[in-house]
Formats: C-alpha cells, sequence, structure tokens
C-alpha cells in the first residue's frame, strides 16, 4: 500500500469502517510510514475538537411550548370581503355546491333527515344573485357562514380530522385555497383545486351523517371506487357527491367520470 | 403511555396514524422519542443559544408537513433531512455573523483549559466554512456517532458516498484550522 492509497482510508479507518482486508493493510503501512500517522493523528485531534458538541448536556423537553404552537389559531369574527378573484366560471363552480346539495338532497337517500331551511334559502339566494354578480354572491355566501380562509393544517386542528385532500391530489393539480363554512349542520372545508390547464374545481368535505339540503334537479346515483356516488350534469360539468366511510365529499366543476373516479381514488386513501 | 420501540418501523408508523388524526398524546410521544437525538444534531450546525428555537422549528415543521411523508424513506430519515434544512436555513439567515474574526493571537500561553476553549471556537469557524453537505455528515458521525450505514440511510446515499465525504469534511477542516492558526499536537 502507498500512503496515497493510506490517506484514502485513513479517515474510515478512525471510524472503524474498513473491511479487515484493508484494516490489516493499512496497519502494516502506518507502522513504517511516520507521515500517515501524523495524519492519522490529524484526524483524531479534530474528533476531540467536537467532542464538547457530542457530550453537550441536552436541553430538557418542553411539550408544552410546542403544544402551544401547534394549538390552531382563532378564527377571525370579521369575515373576509373580496376573498376571491373575479372568475366566473368558480364563482359559478361554487354555486353549483350548494345547486348539488340540493339536488344530492332528493336523489340520495339522506331524505328523513332534518331539513335546513335556511341554508336552503341561502342557496336559492346565491344562485339567483350568483349570475348578476358573482363576486358578490361569494362575498355573501362567505358572509352567511363566516366563511375563512384557513390553511389545511389549522382546518385539521380545528375539524379534528385530516381533510382528505391533505392526502393529495393526481399528478399536476394543486390546491390554491381552503375556506371553512359554518354551516348550521356542521363546519364543512371547502377546497379551490386547480388543474395542470388553469381551470378549477371546488371540493367539499363534512363530516359523515350530516344534513341534506331539498332539491328538485335530477341525479344519477352509482357507486365509484367502493363508494356510493352521486352525479349531476350542472352545465356541462360534473357536480359528484360521494359517501366514505368518515366523511362526504361533494366535488363541484369536475370535468368527466375518469377524473372524479380519479379524485375519489385518491381522496379514499385518506380515509 | 404506550412505548414506542426504538426504530420498530411498525410501531413508528402507528404513532404517525395516530398524530395524523391529531392526537396529541401520540404527537407528544412522537416529540419526546426524536428530541433528544434531534437536539444533538442541531447542536452541530447552530451555537447552543439557538439550538433550542431551531429545533422547535424543526418539530413545527415535522407536524405540519407530516400529511406530505409517503414513507418512501424511512421516517428517521424524512425528519433528519427536514432538521438538516431547518439548520442549513438558519445558518444561511445568520452567515453574516457566524463568522467570528480571530482577535486574539494564536501563539499564546493560556493555560490549557483555555485554550481548548479556543479550539473548540476555531472548530466552530472551521465547520461554518464546510460545504453544506460535508458538515451535514461530519456532524451525523461526529457529533451523533451514527455508521456509515445508519449515514447512508438517513441521507440516502451509498456507504462509499459517505466515506468519501467524510474524509473530504476532515480534509477541509484540517485546511481551515491550520489556516486559523490551530497548532496540532504532535
Amino acid at each position: 500500500m502507498n500512503c496515497n492509497e493510506s490517506k484514502s482510508m485513513l479517515s474510515a479507518y478512525h471510524d472503524q469502517e474498513l473491511s479487515p482486508t484493508n484494516r490489516e493493510q493499512l496497519r502494516e503501512h502506518l507502522e513504517g510510514c511516520a507521515d500517515c500517522r501524523g495524519e492519522l493523528k490529524i484526524i483524531q485531534q479534530i474528533s476531540t475538537l467536537a467532542e464538547p458538541i457530542r457530550t453537550a448536556p441536552i436541553m430538557p423537553v418542553n411539550w408544552s411550548l410546542l403544544a402551544e404552537q401547534l394549538a390552531p389559531a382563532p378564527l377571525s369574527a370579521k369575515p373576509r370581503r373580496h376573498a376571491l378573484a373575479s372568475n366566473r366560471r368558480l364563482l359559478w363552480s361554487i354555486a353549483a355546491v350548494f345547486l348539488v346539495a340540493i339536488i344530492f338532497a332528493v336523489a340520495s337517500n339522506w331524505g328523513g333527515k332534518h331539513e335546513h331551511s335556511e341554508i336552503a334559502n341561502h342557496l336559492q339566494a346565491f344562485s339567483t344573485e350568483f349570475t348578476r354578480n358573482p363576486e358578490h354572491a361569494q362575498q355573501t355566501l362567505l358572509s352567511h357562514y363566516k366563511g375563512q380562509k384557513i390553511t389545511l393544517t389549522e382546518a385539521s386542528l380545528k375539524l379534528n380530522y385530516q381533510p382528505v385532500v391533505a392526502s393529495g391530489l393526481p399528478t399536476g393539480y394543486v390546491i390554491k385555497d381552503s375556506y371553512l363554512l359554518e354551516m348550521p349542520c356542521c363546519l364543512c372545508l371547502q377546497t379551490i383545486c386547480e388543474r395542470p390547464d388553469g381551470s378549477q374545481f371546488v371540493v367539499l368535505e363534512h363530516a359523515k351523517e350530516q344534513s341534506i339540503w331539498p332539491s328538485n334537479l335530477s341525479s344519477v346515483k352509482t357507486e365509484c371506487q367502493g363508494f356510493p356516488t352521486t352525479m349531476t350534469d350542472v352545465d356541462g360539468t360534473l357536480a359528484v357527491t360521494c359517501e366514505m366511510s368518515n366523511r362526504n365529499l361533494t366535488m363541484i366543476a369536475t370535468k368527466s367520470l375518469d377524473e372524479a373516479t380519479s379524485l375519489i381514488g385518491q381522496f379514499a386513501k385518506a380515509d | 403511555m404506550e412505548t414506542v420501540a426504538a426504530e420498530n418501523p411498525e410501531a413508528i408508523d402507528h404513532l404517525l396514524q395516530r398524530c395524523l388524526q391529531l392526537d396529541s398524546a401520540a404527537q407528544r410521544q412522537l416529540y419526546e422519542h426524536f428530541h433528544d437525538r434531534c437536539y444533538r444534531l442541531v447542536l452541530g450546525f447552530v451555537s447552543p443559544a439557538d439550538a433550542a428555537d431551531v429545533l422547535q422549528k424543526s418539530f413545527l415543521q415535522l407536524f405540519q408537513k407530516l400529511p406530505q411523508y409517503r414513507g418512501e424513506s424511512s421516517f428517521a430519515s424524512w425528519f433528519y433531512r427536514l432538521t438538516v434544512n431547518e439548520c442549513l436555513q438558519h445558518l444561511r439567515k445568520h452567515r453574516n455573523k457566524q463568522f467570528a474574526t480571530l482577535d486574539y493571537d494564536p501563539v499564546d500561553h493560556t493555560p490549557g483549559h483555555e485554550k481548548m476553549a479556543e479550539h473548540r471556537e476555531l472548530l466552530s469557524i472551521a465547520m461554518d466554512r464546510l460545504e453544506e453537505d460535508l458538515r451535514t455528515i461530519f456532524v451525523m458521525r461526529e457529533v451523533q456517532q451514527h455508521t456509515y450505514a445508519e449515514i447512508a440511510d438517513l441521507l440516502s446515499i451509498n456507504e462509499g458516498t459517505v466515506a468519501s465525504r467524510l474524509s473530504r469534511a476532515r480534509h477541509d477542516l484540517k485546511q481551515s484550522l491550520l489556516e486559523l492558526g490551530w497548532e496540532p499536537r504532535s
């Protein structure tokens, strides 16, 4: 073994990470080479310099300080204004959420659960105003339900469950914004998602056993990825409601059955 | 409180599932399980005065990003990388303050323990000069005493790369220390 080979192995030799063969060869070389022994000694001394860090006292665990920071911030009492960009398609999609909620109430067998006439009135007013003034319609919607923009982490803490959208979206899809809507029946998480082409759709999520809204629109009941699913055509897009094991999903402005199936398959991983 | 066997993947996975369900007892257990080793990892990058704050931020990142953990690497590996990134961000942010200028005569005659303190300061300065990946490996070996195999797993590199980077780290540290006036014992 020459000195170049020796010096390339000194670091691993110091760490006792050489194979037995290399270790023995290096040991023999070191016996006869003061220069390499000197290099090894420097590695050892550098290691000694690091000892104070290695043996520094560990600061005590302080869980309470971290727990405070993990606790959710209280929602602001003041409703947000001008929360959304003026995107007619998006706002139409949001308006369709409530239409589909009405549809679902009639088409599915959620009938029998108590109705919320106030919600129905708001939905009707929203859908009426939306065609004239979508921005104001959305502002009204958020003000009715104290809608607050929220991160998924904050939503998780508030809802006490992990939103399905947090498990991820199909490749190329991204989450734009999320809002927490305080409806009389429940807290409802509304997530606006964006496709690779920039178009958007909405996912509404709420815990199972939520109330339904009255509807007189027709829909198709089926099963998707093993979950009871209802689909309604809304102006050429699909509004899809899906009863998962632990929550109900309503997806608005989905493009196609394939997309709905892909989304439900993705969300099912988190159910 | 149920205990988590050291690096038992199934136990860790179960704990993570409970954390995702916002089980605060599970969150605390995960925190306590990783606290000491991560604190020591952080100490390899930042001063003790900053270590508590950086560690806190690392754990906040852990819980906030936990839904993104896909299990492609071990959880320890994922969290280590997250912690190292937090340390490196801290260093970059405070880069201008990190380099202390030497205002003492390297060739001095102070008592042994004061010289040791000076040498430790020299090492700190020399480590600040290391490339980030070399510093990471040096800290994981010298401070946390991980084997090459453990470092390879945590950083998702092969053991040969660990060995070569560690050798380079020690070489570069030696050069920096000598420039700073360090006199190794003969």
